[in-house]
């Protein structure tokens, strides 16, 4: 049985380590560049009512070009991608990016990626387990402008229940997350750009070319 | 937080706003990744809630509340990021990747998991154990050991009943102990995985 000062060391124990992890350098920059353009709002007074009403008016405007603007593509079955893999995943996706109607200002800066995944699993002694989970891409994807082409690499553990028993066989069947994860559906990219105010938007993968391979330990 | 830093914010001055987003990122940052347990959320929240604080810091009456402020704004950005996203998703450890090739080497993984905290229970136990929590009981066990609030602030935070945020906590403790309990009768005594 566990003790209630066990559990209150584990706890914080747990949260200092999860705690620590340090924040993106972009995502700092992306607060200053968006807060750099507008001003504090006016402590809230009769006289300010109109103007809430008119910037709240621009922000309905603004969203609904936005949303209506960007084309939606929802990828094919034809873009699963599921083999069978045995331990450490590595995943390789070749992307490429159309954004559709063109941009009104420049793309660029640093965006991450992250879905889900899903495997099965099977172990030694019989017991077939599922693993349900998220996977983020680490590495850095720098976009142009327009059409973008990049690659992501992707190396993920599928956990089961202990580090040590990721040695069965293993089938991604899918999954789907952001830039589309490995089915491809729900993709949106978000970020900050230099030209909006928060970014953009829109990108959904216009296809996806992958490979997924097993690495035994 | 410096207050003269806040009052110069107050007045319509980013630098100043500036450098407290550059003291505060990290530790919101990190609170939002424990409350999500999903980097890219917790950017995201992250990033709305400092935001909403520039937006807003004229709002703010008492300077000196202002870690309280932002920790409540941070919260509601992380209940609408909760909302919009899915609750939930197990984990699939990742590991770092470096280098122009993207891939790190193996060695680099983080070998943290499993380590073990007092000899029973370990983070990979807490963290799996975690997952049965909904967002309101994870909300209110990192206030408490995360940010070692008294139940009294924890509950103004978040604008409950202190009688609430102790059922919380509770419940999350009880919850905690009974997957972890759970957990170790999977364990076979020669450490090989069995059912129970």
């Amino acid at each position: 049985v566990i003790t209630d000062e066990r559990l209150d060391h584990a706890l914080r124990d747990w949260y200092r380590i999860e705690g620590s992890q340090r924040a993106p350098e972009a995502l700092l920059d992306a607060v200053l560049d968006r807060t750099r353009r507008v001003a504090p709002r006016p402590r809230w007074s009769v006289g300010a009512i109109p103007m809430q009403f008119g910037l709240g008016a621009v922000a309905i405007v603004t969203a609904a070009v936005v949303l209506f603007g960007v084309v939606w593509r929802v990828p094919s079955s034809d873009d699963r991608i599921g083999a069978p893999v045995s331990g450490p995943v590595d995943v390789t996706f070749h992307v490429i990016y159309h954004f559709e109607p063109e941009p009104a200002y420049p793309v660029a800066g640093e965006f991450h990626a992250s879905g889900t995944i899903k495997g099965r699993g099977s172990f030694g002694d019989q017991i077939t387990r599922e693993a349900d989970g998220s996977y983020t891409i680490l590495r850095t994807l720098r976009f142009g402008d327009g059409t973008i082409e990049s690659v992501m690499s992707v190396r993920n553990v599928i956990e089961l229940s202990t580090s040590e028993s990721v040695n069965g066989t293993f089938t991604i069947v899918g999954g789907s997350g952001r830039f589309a994860g490995i089915t491809g559906s729900g993709s949106v990219a978000t970020g900050s750009t230099p030209g909006s105010p928060r970014l953009p938007v829109g990108s959904r993968p216009e296809r996806w070319i992958g490979s997924v391979r097993g690495v035994d330990r | 937080m410096n207050t003269g830093l806040i009052e110069r914010a107050m007045n319509g001055d980013h630098e100043a706003f500036s450098i407290i987003a550059a003291r505060n990122v990290d530790r919101l940052y990190g609170i939002a990744r424990i409350i999500l347990r999903d980097p890219e959320l917790a950017q995201d929240a992250t990033q709305e809630a400092l935001v909403r604080a520039w937006r807003d810091i004229r709002s703010l009456r008492e300077p000196d509340r202002f870690d309280a402020w932002m920790y409540r704004l941070l919260l509601r950005s992380c209940q609408a990021e909760r909302r919009k996203r899915r609750a939930w998703t197990d984990r699939i450890h990742v590991l770092p990747i470096g280098g122009d090739d993207g891939i790190a080497d193996s060695s680099a993984t983080p070998s943290s998991w499993g380590t073990a905290v007092d000899g029973v229970l370990d983070r990979d136990q807490i963290d799996r154990a975690m997952k049965r929590l909904t967002p309101e009981q994870r909300t209110v066990l990192v206030l408490h050991y995360y940010l070692d609030l008294p139940v009294s602030d924890g509950a103004e935070l978040l604008r409950i009943p202190s009688g609430t945020f102790k059922s919380r906590l509770h419940q999350a403790r009880s919850i905690l102990r009974a997957a972890i309990d759970a957990d170790d009768r999977l364990v076979m005594p020669h450490g090989k995985e069995g059912v129970a």
